[in-house]
Formats: C-alpha cells, structure tokens, sequence
C-alpha cells in the first residue's frame, strides 16, 4: 500500500506540488498578514473613540494606526480571504480529476487494472494518500485563515458572521466536496478535459447551492430585532432577511405577504417602509444570526459539504469497478 | 465439470456482444475451447471481434449472452479470481511514462502479491533494458518488452495478448517474440492477437480465424497446413474452395480444402487470406457466392 501510495503521489506529483505550494504561500500569506494587523497596534482605547464616529480621534496617533489596520484589512487581508474561496475548490479539483479520468484516456487503465485485479483496491490505494494531501494542506490552510479572520476585528467579543465559508474547518469541507464530485465525473466521463468542464460546473453549482443552504439555515435560527437604531443587532451579526411583527405578535418574512397588511388606499411599499405600519402596531425588524452561531454553521457545513465529498468518493468506487477501461 | 474442463484454460459458450442493438454484433455466438499450454494465434481483420473476445475474458466487456470462462471462472461472476489467473499486453503497452522500470515492477508487486518482482527485472537486464530508465523514455520495441514482462512477471497461467505487435519495427517483433515462445515452452497459454501472420506462425501451434464475430477457422496449424492446398482461379475443384484471394503479384489464386496434405503446405498467410475472403463474400472459383 505504501509502494502504490508513494508512486501514485508521483503520477500527480505536479498536482500535488501545485495545491501544497499554493495552500503554503496563502496560508503563510494568511499568518504574515495577521502579525503585520497586530503589529499597527491599535489599542481597545483607540478602537472605542475611533468607532462610534469613523475618526477623528484626540488619542495620540489613534487615526493614523487605525488608517494603517484598515489599509492592511482592506488591501492584504481581503485579497489572503478572497484566495480562501477558490484555493479548496482548486485543490479538490486538481486532485481528484485526474485519478481515473487520467488512466481512462491516458490508456494506461487496461493494463493497470488487469495488473491490480481488484479495481477497488487500486482506487483506495490511489485515492488515500490524495485525501492525506488535501486534509492535511486544507487543514492548515483553515487554521491559518481563523488565525487571520480573528485579527480582522479587534475590537469585536466574537469574530464577525461574515465571510462565510472563507475560514475555518468549512475549507477542508469544500475541498472534500470538490475532490469527490470531479473524481464522480471523471470516473464517469473518462477524460480529463470534458471531466474539468463538469467539475468546473459541478463546483459552481455546489457553491451556489451551498449558499441557499446558509440563507436557508439562518432564516430558521434568526433573531429578530426592531429595525431602529435605538436597539442596534448584536456587533458582527449575519444579516438573515428583514421581517415585520404585526400587533397580535405574528411574524412575517415574505414581503408580499407584509405589504398585504397595507391598507387598501395607501401605496403598500411606502407605508411598509414608512411610519405607516409602526402607527399600526407593525414593527419593522432585521433578523439576524449572532456571531455566537458561526461555530454551530462551521459545524453544518463541514460535515455536510465533507459528507458529500465522501459520497463523491464513494459512489466512484462501483463506477470504477463497472466502467470500460 | 470443474474436474472435465481441467485442461481448459479458456472457453466460451456461445458467446456474443453487441455493443448497439442497431449493429451487428462484434461477437456472435462464438464456441471456442483453448487448452492449457496451448499458443492460439487469433486472426481476422479489424473489426472482426478479437479484442473484444479478449475484453470479455479481462472482464472489460460483459457478453450480451453467453459466457466466457478463465480456467473455468466466469469474469463477470469473480472478475478479481479471473484476473489473477490472466497475464495481459494490449496493443499500446499502457505503462507510466514518467515512471522508471523499476517503478512498475514495484507498482505490480503492491498490487499483486503474487508477482515475481526479481525474475521480471532480471528478464528486463537480459534485454538491455535500463531497470533506472523512464518509461517514456524506452523505444516503443522496449515499451512493450516491459508491458510483456510485466504481464509475465504475474506468472498467471494465461496469457492474452492483444495486437502488442502492431507498432514495432521487425526487430522489436523479433525479441518480442521470443519472450512469447519462451512462455510458451514454460507452459503458459497464450491467445495472441494479431494482424501479422507471419509472426503468429513462430510463436503458436493454434490457429483461429475471426471474421464478423464469427469462429471461421479453428484448428492446431500442422492441420491446417496439411488439409488445405493454394491452387490457380481455374483449376479449382468447385465443392471444396473457401474463398478466393489475390496473390502478392495481383494473380487470383483459391484455397480449397484437400483431404491428403499438398507436396507444397499452403502459407498461413495465404490460409487466413482464404477464410477472410470467404468471410467477405468474395466470389469462389465457379462464380458463386463463397
């Protein structure tokens, strides 16, 4: 297993070498990016005069560290998270494609899988270590990016419900569910380029897919919160949907519905948005998901999009076994 | 039965594939009994079923109806168990180019337990070949050398060989060849593949000929040698002609059936030329329909 392992890692040695070398600058460029956050130095002094106004400050050199933090948080930092968003699509792409699709169309398949009898066994023995690559680079990678993420804001108890799915362990997620459907495609198609094509799209259909997931879950796990500034969401909340209360306590997400309340001689956006509908007992309200929740959604995201991922890996097993060489 | 097919090593009972059901068949309805120890040479012209009798045996292709027997184990019940009783070269040898030599034998001996590492390196050093060299970097006549090695590096008691010989130059046929024959006096039963008959003649005993999916022929090939005869278009018994061919010199010439061996044996060549034009409808010596 470990001969087949250490060759199979050299067959896609260039792969290989790619995703290691691109998750160690992003994620050093992660860890560097947050030392130079703390370094500015911005004291909870600072913060707390700096924030409520945007600046000016009378603390001394107080607008210069937090123009300094906010160029390095805007510049560096945002360009490190945005890398986080393609880098385990690209590693579980490049990683998982050519593992069948490869030996298919390569010609190689006929006389490795007469060699190797059991087909399953060949694939577990070429899949193991490629999984080992992947977990183990996106798994740094995922620290690393918590690392930076929490650097992002501090002036904030909990780091901020934003950015979703750009740090943390959901990294080691995508990545699985990337390496699982291209190797499902490829195994099925039995050629690389077509198989790219349909893991290119399978992937944006995953991260589309993904995210009607997240609004789904936050509109079930929202609080609600009068939209005023009187009574401010919790600092760092993931906005959820927008929603109305009406007096006899019942809870309206739908705006259609809400502009139903309307009377009927009055244009229903206005005094939905107006005073119109808080003079009648319905109150506006944001619905939001504290930052206390990101743990509970990290949770549900790796273990679903890492589910998938493995039931890519999964299902490719009996294709494999069935498939033409 | 198992204890009656002990000396066969591979079978096929009414064997036939089709691949749509708008063609016709690549293999239709073939019955074949290959002994063990025996060296079949398996000829017809492209298209005529041989690789996908050979994928049927692999496990590569699941027969239509029928069924296909390694030493007596059906691929498409116990794939794994047929397997390890196949050694295969296909017409490209299928290695890692960017894999040396002895990369692939260590990748079969972790696939195979099986497999017999220090003799398939040493046929490699007997040959020249550079145990350290990328594949991609071997000619193509040392190419498929390793494909073969490998193949008989397994020791499997069968050995299928599909058209390796298809893109070597004569002298890579030559040492090709006599890997083959020293198998095949080790006692490994080969079903070989090929266009090139000539070839075929130095390394099998066995001869079958495949057009349309159909067994034409199917004899040892000192038989064969001696119950057919080449005679001129005109001179040609007509109950006993197969087919009629063309000679290197464009002269028509038929090959009949004879029931005392000939003072000139037919070449194979000529022989398989015969069934293939029968195969094809050509017209026989009289005129008719062959």
């Amino acid at each position: 297993m470990i001969t087949q392992a250490r060759l199979g890692l050299r067959l896609q040695r260039f792969e290989v070498l790619a995703v290691v070398v691109a998750t160690l600058i992003v994620g050093l460029s992660a860890l560097i990016v947050r030392s130079r956050l703390d370094a500015v130095g911005v004291s909870a002094d600072c913060w707390a005069a700096w924030l409520p106004s945007g600046g000016p400050t009378t603390i001394d050199r107080c607008d210069e560290m937090v123009n300094a933090f906010i160029a390095i948080d805007e510049g560096e930092a945002f360009l490190v998270m945005a890398a986080m968003a393609i880098l385990p699509l690209m590693a579980g792409l490049f990683l998982g494609l050519p593992v069948v699709a490869r030996e298919v169309e390569g010609g190689t398949a006929p006389t490795i899988w007469a060699l190797a009898g059991s087909r399953r066994r060949w694939l577990a023995g070429r899949l193991l270590p490629l999984l080992g690559v992947l977990v183990l680079t996106l798994g740094f990678l995922a620290f690393a990016s918590d690392v930076l993420w929490a650097g992002r804001q501090p002036w904030l108890p909990l780091p901020r419900f934003e950015d979703v799915g750009l740090h943390g362990p959901g990294l080691i997620g995508r990545g699985l569910a990337a390496m699982g459907l291209v190797l499902l495609a490829g195994t099925v198609v039995g050629r690389v380029l077509p198989a790219v094509i349909v893991g290119l799209v399978l992937c944006l259909v995953l991260t589309a897919g993904w995210a009607f997931s997240l609004s789904a879950w936050a509109d079930t796990v929202a609080e609600s919160h009068p939209k005023d500034s009187l009574t401010p969401t919790p600092a760092g909340s993931y906005w959820a949907s927008q929603g109305w209360l009406t007096s006899d306590g019942r809870l309206i997400v739908d705006y259609q519905e809400a502009l139903a309340l309307a009377p009927p001689d009055v244009d229903p956006h206005e005094w939905l948005q107006n005073s119109g509908a808080e003079a009648t007992g319905v109150l506006w309200l944001d619905r939001t998901v504290p930052p206390s929740a990101y743990p509970t959604w990290s949770l549900i995201e790796t273990v679903a999009l890492g589910g998938l991922g493995i039931l890519g890996l999964a299902l490719a097993f009996p294709i494999v076994d069935r498939r033409r060489p | 039965m198992a204890a009656m097919d002990g000396d066969i090593a591979l079978r096929t009972e009414g064997l036939t594939k089709r691949y749509r059901s708008d063609r016709a068949p690549a293999l239709d309805g073939v019955d074949l009994t290959i002994h063990a120890g025996s060296s079949v040479a398996l000829v017809g012209p492209n298209g005529a079923g041989k690789s996908t009798l050979i994928r049927t045996f692999l496990g590569f292709d699941r027969p239509t109806s029928g069924r296909a027997l390694v030493v007596g184990i059906d691929p498409r019940r116990d794939r794994v168990a047929a397997l390890r009783r196949i050694g295969y070269v296909g017409q490209e040898p299928g290695l890692y180019r960017d894999l040396t030599v002895v990369d692939h034998v260590a990748l079969a001996e972790a696939l195979r337990s099986d497999f017999d590492g220090p003799a398939a390196l040493e046929r490699f050093d007997s040959l020249g070949i550079d145990r350290a060299m990328r594949v991609g970097h071997l000619s193509g006549g040392q190419r498929a050398q390793v494909a073969l090695g490998l193949a008989l590096g397994t020791r499997a008691p069968v050995l299928l060989l599909d058209e390796p010989l298809a893109s070597l130059d004569p002298l890579a046929r030559r040492d090709f060849l006599s890997m083959i024959r020293a198998a095949r006096d080790g006692g490994t039963t080969i079903l070989f593949a090929s266009h090139i008959v000539g070839d075929l003649e130095a390394a099998c005993d066995h001869l079958v000929v495949l057009a349309s999916g159909r067994i034409m022929l199917d004899d040892s090939i000192a038989r064969v040698r001696t119950s057919h005869a080449v005679v001129d278009f005109a001179g040609a018994p007509s109950d006993a002609v197969i087919g009629t061919f063309d000679d290197r010199a464009g002269r028509p010439q038929v090959l009949i059936r004879v029931d005392d061996p000939v003072a000139q044996p037919p070449a194979l060549d000529d022989v398989v030329l015969g069934y293939l034009a029968a195969a094809l409808g050509r017209r026989t010596a009289d005129g008719r329909a062959a």
